[in-house]
C-alpha cells in the first residue's frame, strides 16, 4: 500500500506533465521539450510571490498563470515560426530545447541556483491509510490528477473548442479550410499544456522546494510517461504517469535506491517493443478484438 | 526578380530566423549562466598588466560551479578568490608582480571543468583553485598537466586520496577545503558514543563516498557496523523524483535511531520532512555542507532542530582576522562569508607563500614549495602540507555543533 500510494502521488505529477506533452502534440504534432521547465517556472514564481509576503493562494495563481503564458509563448516564439516555414520541419526539437535552456538559465539568474523555500501547503500533515503513511499533499496530488483528467476529457469531448482541437489534430488543412483558427487553437493547447505542468509544479513544490533545475527531471519522466501511455490521448499519458510512478517506487524499494534512475527507461523500452502506441492503446485493442478487423491500426492515425 | 527576393520568401525567412534566434539566445544565455561564464581581471588591482615592480602579471585560474546544486558554494569561492587577489595587488603583488584572476563556471560538469582547467593552463595560470563540485576531474587534469590544483578541490577526502585515508595523496592536488574524511571521522566519533545504530544515506560521488568511507572506517575500528549504508541518487541536485519514503522505511526497519544524510542541503531538508511525515524520530547528522550556509536550516526550518554536524573550530570561535574578513566580505558582496570563500582566500595566500619560497612560478617548484609549507596562519586555521598529507583540515580542527531552531544558530554540542 505504501508503494502504491507513494507511487500514485509521484505518478500523478508525471502524468500531469505527460498530459501537457500530449495536449500540445495532439493539436500540433510537436513535442514541447520545455514542458518540464514550465513546471519549474510555476514553482519558482509561486515561491517568489510567497516569499514576498503575499498570500499563498496568490502565489499559486501567479505560478499557474506564468506556466500557461509561457506555454503559449513557447508556441508563438519557438514552434509556430518553424512550422510556418515548413510544416514537416523538425527544427522545433532544437527550438523547444532552446527555450528549456533559456527558462532554466533565466530562473537561475533571477532567483539564484540554490533551492528556495516553497509554501508547505499540506506536506506537513501525514495521514495513515491501510498501514501506509503519506502526506495530505500526496493525497491532494492524486485527487487533483484524477480531477484534471476527468475535466480535460469532458472538455475535449463535450465542448466545441475541444472538438475543434480534435478536428485540427486529425486534419489541420481541412479544419483550416472550414474556418477553424488553427493558430489560436494551437496557442491555447500550448497554454493548457503549460497549465497542466504548472499544476504538477504546485503539487510537488512543497516536496521538492523551488529550484531552477527541477524541470529537467520532471520533463524527462513526463516524456517517459507519455511514451508508456501513448501519445494519442492525454488520458493515456496520465495512465503512463501513474504506471511509471508506481513501478519506480517499487524499483526503489525492491531493487535498490538508485533503481528509479534506470528502471523507467527499461519500462519504456519494453512498452515500445510490445506496444509502440502505448499501454492504453494495447489495452483497448485487447479489450475489443472485434474492432481490430473493422478499424485501422492506431499507428495509422491521419497526419 | 530572384526567387529568394520574393516578399513571401522574405516572410518565410523572417519566420525561420525566429527559432534560430531563440536557439542562439538559448546558447548565449546558457553560456552566461553556466559553462562559459567567467571573468578575469586584476580584481582590485590597478590593471592586469601593470606591475608595481615590472614583469607580466601572475595568472591564477579558478574553476568553480557558480550554478547548479552547489551554486552558492561556487560563488563564495569566486568571491574569496577576488578578495585574495585584491589584497595581494594592494600589497605589492607576488614578488613585485601584479596578480590576475581568471575564473570560469563549470556548471558542475566534469567535462567542462577539465576543458576550463586546460584553457587556464594554456593561458599561463600558475595554479588553479577549485573546483568545489568537479574535484576528481580537476585532480585528474592537475596530474596530467602537472599544474597545482589548490583550494577547495571538491571536499578533499577521496578526491585527494583516491585509495582511502591511509593512502598516498595525488601529488598535484593541495586541498584546503572541508575534508569529508575529517567530517566523517568527527561525526562517527559522536555517533559511536551516542547512537543506538547509525544509518548512512549518501550520494554516489566522491563527496558522499568520502564521508561514508570515513564513518565506516571509524565504525570498523571500533568493531561495529553501520545499521544501514546506501548510496542514492534520489533528489540529487534537487531533481526530486520518487522521494525518500522507501529509504526512510528501510532505515526504520533496521531500528537505527541516527541517520547521517550525506546529500545536498536541499535534499537533507527533503529527507527530514519526509522522515517527519513517516513518523520517524531520527537524530539527524549532517556533513560539511549542512551548516556552511543557511540553505538547509532555511528549508527545513523547525525540523532542522537538533541536527548535528561539525564546524571548523575557527568558525565557531573566529579570531580577529576572520572577523575582519567576514565584515569585508559582507560589505563587498552583501551576503555572509562561508568557509568555502575563506578556504579559497587561504589557498591564494598560501600560493603566494609557495611562489615566494620557491622564487619561481614554475609548477614543479611551486608544487615542491607547497609540500613543505607548515604553520601557515590562515583564516581556516593553522595550515600546512607534507608530501604525504595534501589536505589541511582534519577532525581535530572541528567542533561538533547542533542546530537550535529557536535561535537559528549552530551551537557547540556540550
Amino acid at each position: 500500500m505504501q508503494i502504491l500510494l507513494s507511487g500514485l502521488a509521484t505518478g500523478a505529477i508525471y502524468g500531469l506533465v505527460a498530459m501537457g506533452f500530449a495536449v500540445a502534440f495532439y493539436v500540433t504534432s510537436v513535442i514541447n521539450f520545455a514542458q518540464g521547465q514550465l513546471l519549474m517556472a510555476a514553482i519558482m514564481v509561486a515561491a517568489a510571490v510567497s516569499q514576498a509576503g503575499l498570500p499563498t493562494g496568490l502565489g499559486i495563481v501567479a505560478g499557474l498563470a506564468a506556466a500557461a503564458v509561457l506555454g503559449g509563448l513557447v508556441y508563438l516564439l519557438a514552434v509556430r515560426p518553424v512550422l510556418s516555414f515548413s510544416r514537416f520541419s523538425f527544427a522545433w526539437l532544437v527550438s523547444t530545447l532552446g527555450v528549456a535552456t533559456i527558462l532554466e538559465a533565466g530562473a537561475a539568474l533571477i532567483w539564484g541556483p540554490t533551492s528556495r523555500g516553497f509554501p508547505v501547503m499540506l506536506n506537513d500533515q501525514p495521514v495513515r491509510i491501510l498501514g501506509a503513511v503519506v502526506s495530505w499533499q500526496q493525497i491532494l496530488a492524486i485527487i487533483v490528477g484524477a480531477a484534471v483528467l476527468a475535466a480535460f476529457e469532458l472538455y475535449r469531448r463535450r465542448t466545441l473548442f475541444g472538438k475543434l482541437g480534435m478536428a485540427i489534430a486529425a486534419d489541420p488543412e481541412m479544419a483550416s479550410a472550414i474556418g477553424a483558427n488553427t493558430r489560436n487553437v494551437a496557442i491555447a493547447a500550448f497554454a493548457l499544456a503549460g497549465l497542466l505542468a504548472g499544476i504538477g509544479g504546485i503539487l510537488v513544490g512543497p516536496i521538492t522546494y523551488a529550484n531552477p533545475y527541477l524541470g529537467e527531471t520532471y520533463g524527462i519522466n513526463g516524456f517517459v510517461a507519455l511514451m508508456i501511455g501513448g501519445v494519442q490521448r492525454p488520458a493515456g499519458a496520465m495512465a503512463g504517469g501513474l504506471v511509471l510512478g508506481v513501478l519506480s517506487q517499487l524499483a526503489n524499494t525492491e531493487i535498490n535506491s538508485q533503481a528509479s534512475d534506470w528502471f523507467p527507461f527499461l519500462i519504456v523500452v519494453v512498452v515500445l517493443l510490445v506496444t509502440p502506441t502505448g499501454l492504453l492503446d494495447a489495452a483497448r485493442w485487447l479489450r475489443w478484438p472485434s474492432r481490430r478487423a473493422a478499424a485501422p491500426s492506431p499507428a495509422a492515425r491521419p497526419s | 526578380m530572384p526567387e529568394n527576393a520574393m516578399p513571401g520568401n522574405r516572410t518565410a525567412r523572417r519566420r525561420a530566423i525566429l527559432p534560430v534566434a531563440a536557439a542562439v539566445a538559448a546558447l548565449t544565455l546558457a553560456a552566461c549562466s553556466s559553462g562559459a561564464s567567467g571573468g578575469s581581471g586584476a580584481s582590485g588591482g590597478s590593471g592586469a598588466s601593470g606591475g608595481s615592480g615590472g614583469g607580466s602579471p601572475i595568472l591564477i585560474g579558478e574553476v568553480a560551479g557558480t550554478t547548479g546544486a552547489y551554486g552558492t558554494t561556487g560563488q563564495a569561492m569566486v568571491n574569496g578568490a577576488k578578495m585574495a587577489v585584491a589584497y595581494l595587488n594592494a600589497h605589492g603583488g607576488i614578488m613585485g608582480r601584479k596578480v590576475q584572476l581568471q575564473y570560469y563556471n563549470d556548471s558542475a560538469s566534469a567535462t567542462l571543468a577539465a576543458q576550463e582547467f586546460d584553457r587556464l593552463v594554456s593561458a599561463g595560470a600558475v595554479a588553479i583553485t577549485g573546483s568545489g563540485d568537479t574535484g576528481p576531474a580537476i585532480a585528474a587534469e592537475a596530474d596530467r598537466r602537472q599544474v597545482p590544483a589548490i583550494g577547495v578541490v571538491d571536499d578533499g577526502g577521496l578526491t585527494v586520496y583516491p585509495n582511502g585515508p591511509d593512502s598516498a595523496p595525488l601529488p598535484w592536488v593541495f586541498d584546503l577545503g572541508l575534508n569529508t574524511f575529517a567530517w566523517g571521522a568527527k561525526i562517527a566519533s559522536y555517533a559511536l558514543a551516542h547512537c543506538n545504530g547509525l544509518a548512512v544515506l549518501h550520494d554516489p560521488t566522491t563527496y558522499g563516498e568520502g564521508g561514508e568511507q570515513a564513518i565506516k572506517s571509524a565504525y570498523a575500528a571500533a568493531g561495529k557496523k553501520l545499521a544501514f549504508d546506501d548510496a542514492i541518487t534520489e533528489n540529487w541536485s534537487s531533481g526530486a523524483t520518487v522521494g525518500l519514503t522507501s529509504e526512510i522505511n528501510q532505515i526504520k526497519a533496521t531500528g537505527a535511531k541516527c541517520v547521517d544524510v550525506w546529500l545536498t542541503p536541499q535534499d537533507q531538508a527533503a529527507f527530514v520532512q519526509a522522515a517527519h511525515n513517516q513518523g520517524a524520530d531520527f537524530t539527524i547528522f549532517g556533513n560539511d555542507e549542512t551548516d556552511s550556509d543557511a540553505t538547509y536550516s532555511g528549508l527545513a526550518k523547525n525540523l532542522a532542530n537538533g541536527t548535528i554536524s561539525a564546524l571548523l573550530t575557527s568558525e565557531v570561535a573566529p579570531d580577529a582576522a576572520l572577523k575582519a574578513f567576514r565584515a569585508q566580505y559582507k560589505a563587498q558582496f552583501g551576503t555572509p562569508s562561508t568557509p568555502f570563500a575563506e578556504a579559497t582566500y587561504d589557498s591564494i595566500m598560501m600560493l603566494r607563500q609557495a611562489i615566494e619560497s620557491a622564487k619561481s612560478t614554475d609548477p614543479k617548484a611551486v608544487q615542491n614549495a607547497f609540500n613543505h609549507i607548515s604553520g601557515f596562519a590562515g583564516l581556516t586555521g593553522t595550515l600546512g602540507f607534507t608530501p604525504s598529507k595534501h589536505t589541511t583540515i582534519n577532525a581535530d580542527q572541528l567542533t561538533l555543533v547542533k542546530y537550535d531552531a529557536a535561535t537559528q544558530q549552530w551551537v557547540p554540542v556540550s
